[in-house]
């Protein structure tokens, strides 16, 4: 989950080990974007690739990020779901759009296996980071963040797997 | 953006005659509502406020999820591949009826129709909506 142009669709390409389906189309709303180069397509149905590892299979899914399709959060935000919410770092207003998608969430249920993965932004940037910290434990006390490129594929990695490995909570 | 919004409503303003004519031809209209496959309402016939913003996204979604099983089905989705643009949807529940088809913008890309009747002949929908679909083309072809 996460902002439009984010980098949702190219993180679970980053890990998938199949293909992956894709949904999109040219999007109007392309040039709307300072921090997203190059991006010419919006998701408007949903990502779905899979991690394998030995006989596990983890399904990924990819929301799109506009709030004009939150039926579709709706449906493919069920609350056993591990959630990875893919922020932009480096806006001025992220802790805002922080608090906007964690409502999201939180008003879903969706919030019980969680990991923020800040992007765009320097993993020493300590300051930021706690300010991060202070707003998510209001949702969830034992939420990680991390920063993290979604072209990365062990960013991913290990974005996906620390929101498996929350410990399952419910939000207050 | 607001060059695409702009072009938007100058479109919706074009088509608009062109959509109305189902509510005269059409028994059982509910509504129709013309949009882009990014999910934008371009025009709306008997549809509230409220409704048509949600309404054009939940349109372009399914319009892509149908693409993408029947691409499956064809043996043409891939990751890469430029798929083929669907035709036609249909979805039924009771007496209601909603269809959506492809639309030619020949200003570059597809857009969608949704149309939506009750107790009304499946053939006949198909018929009026894509007669509306080539008028719609032909008219953003004319005027823009």
């Amino acid at each position: 989950m996460g902002p439009f142009g984010v980098g949702k669709t190219t993180a679970l390409r980053a890990i998938s080990d199949t293909d992956v389906v894709k949904m999109d189309v040219a999007s109007a709303e392309v040039d709307q974007l300072d921090s997203a180069e190059g991006k010419t397509t919006t998701t408007v149905g949903f990502d779905y690739g899979e991690w394998r590892f030995g006989e596990e299979v983890i399904e990924l899914y990819g929301l799109p990020g506009q709030e004009r399709f939150s039926l579709l959060w709706d449906k493919f935000l069920p609350e056993t779901s591990g959630v990875v919410l893919w922020l932009y770092g480096d806006k001025p207003d992220g802790i805002d759009e922080a608090r906007r998608w964690l409502d999201i969430l939180k008003s879903r249920d969706a919030i019980a296996r969680l990991c923020v993965a800040l992007t765009r932004v320097d993993s020493m940037n300590n300051a930021l980071m706690i300010e991060y910290r202070n707003l998510v434990v209001k949702y969830h006390p034992f939420a990680p963040i991390i920063t993290a490129d979604p072209r990365e594929k062990s960013h991913v990695l290990k974005a996906v797997s620390m929101a498996l490995m929350t410990p399952f909570h419910l939000g207050g | 953006m607001k060059d695409a919004q702009s072009l938007a409503e100058q479109i919706g303003k074009l088509v608009q005659p062109s959509i109305s004519k189902l509510d005269d031809r059409l028994k059982g209209l509910v509504g129709a509502q013309l949009c882009s496959l990014d999910g934008f309402n371009i025009c709306a016939l008997k549809m509230g406020k409220e409704q048509v913003s949600r309404m054009a996204a939940a349109s372009s979604s399914l319009f892509s999820i149908s693409d993408f099983v029947v691409n499956s089905f064809a043996g043409t989705a891939s990751e890469d591949a430029e798929m083929e643009h669907l035709d036609l949807i249909s979805v039924k529940k009771d007496d209601l009826q909603v269809i959506a088809v492809d639309v030619i913008n020949p200003r570059g890309g597809h857009l969608v129709l949704v149309v939506a009747a009750t107790n009304t002949d499946l053939g006949m929908m198909i018929v009026m909506a894509r007669a509306v679909s080539t008028q719609i083309t032909e008219v953003i072809e004319k005027n823009l």
